[in-house]
């Protein structure tokens, strides 16, 4: 029994080397520049990756990468990401659903936007400001965004493809206090994905 | 004895009535298919099928790439997923409330290779995002990245 531990281990921790020494993580620079980061955990061992082609083995050891190797190793990889999502932000006449006019540019660049994609949804968020309850304007947001909706479909957009959502007071464009009109808050923001 | 035979049926239906809602979250897509090429499989309720740009996924659903394969997939929280040949991705558990952007994405690379940027669940709540690879846990706190592994632990 003695024998085959003293043979055996060196030989089970070769097995695990050889097992992940190709795995590999790598964090790639940010287009808006904020990277928050990869944590690698391998049994109790925890490792940060926050720098752009920081990069590990499986067991959190640090690897030297840089972009060359990203794109030998990762190339097909990195061609095969979609088209990464765009946002509108759409602003109306008080009380209606009819769009400002610097919007209704924005609202035709969202079929030039769909055209670009070989298959797309939309999500159009509604946002309140801070008048009335959270509750009530929860419902009020996805009211707004259920008929900025219909404006879409409307335009010949298959309607399981246009996702209506509310926000309701959690994503203020401009700061204020609880119970402040702010027309820059009420707005509803396409996404196009 | 029509008020006998009654009676359980109304229970049985406000049973239904109150696991719909329910069933029809965990039905919902949580992302489309934007690009692929070569032969790409999802193997959905023990069945494989064919991908194509335009299908959307759903929780618990396996994808495969061939050999010279790939796919891009978009999530309901903006998160962004693409498979390089010869991978496979296992699509764990994802919970989004697009309300409150709360919700738990996890999945597994079983071998491959993955490029990943995540979305509003993490923007929300750091880390809310893993994923596992046979010898490694990832944690993602908000970030682009890159993933390889060959399939062993």
């Amino acid at each position: 029994m003695a024998f085959l531990l003293k043979h055996l281990a060196p030989l089970f921790a070769l097995a695990l080397l050889a097992g992940c020494a190709n795995d590999l993580v790598v964090v790639l620079p940010a287009a808006d520049g904020h990277i928050g980061g990869v944590v690698v955990q391998h049994g109790d061992t925890k490792t940060l990756l926050d720098k752009p082609y920081a990069a590990a083995g499986a067991d959190g050891k640090p690897v030297a990468v840089d972009a060359k190797d990203v794109d030998q190793i990762f190339g097909s990889t990195l061609a095969a990401r979609p088209i990464p999502p765009k946002s509108y932000t759409l602003y109306f006449l008080a009380d209606s659903n009819d769009l400002v006019p610097d919007s209704r540019a924005a609202f035709e660049d969202v079929f030039t936007e769909i055209a670009r994609r070989k298959a797309s949804e939309i999500v159009v968020t509604g946002h309140t400001d801070t008048m009335g309850s959270p509750d009530y304007n929860d419902k009020l947001s996805l009211a707004r965004a259920k008929s900025v909706s219909k404006l879409f479909t409307d335009r010949g957009l298959a309607p399981a493809s246009v996702i209506a959502v509310g926000r309701g007071e959690r994503d203020l464009l401009v700061q204020t206090k609880d119970q402040v009109p702010e027309p820059r808050n009420r707005r509803v923001e396409i996404t196009v994905r | 004895m029509l008020s006998m035979t009654s009676k359980p049926a109304g229970y049985l239906i406000a049973v239904v009535l109150a696991l719909a809602p329910l069933a029809a979250r965990a039905d919902d897509p949580i992302g489309q298919v934007k690009t692929a090429t070569g032969t790409v499989t999802v193997e959905r309720a023990g069945k494989a099928q064919p991908v194509a740009i335009g299908d959307h996924v759903f929780q618990a659903d396996k994808i495969t790439t061939a050999p010279g394969a790939s796919v891009g997939i978009t999530f309901a929280d903006n998160s962004m997923m693409s498979l390089g040949p010869d991978s496979q991705l296992a699509l764990d558990q994802f919970r989004f409330d697009s309300t409150t952007q709360d919700g738990v994405f996890d999945s597994s690379l079983q071998k491959g290779t993955l490029a990943v940027k995540s979305g509003q669940i993490v923007h929300q709540t750091p880390e809310a995002m893993h994923i596992r690879t046979p010898a490694a846990l990832l944690g993602v706190r908000g970030t682009e990245f890159v993933v390889r592994t060959d399939g062993k632990s």
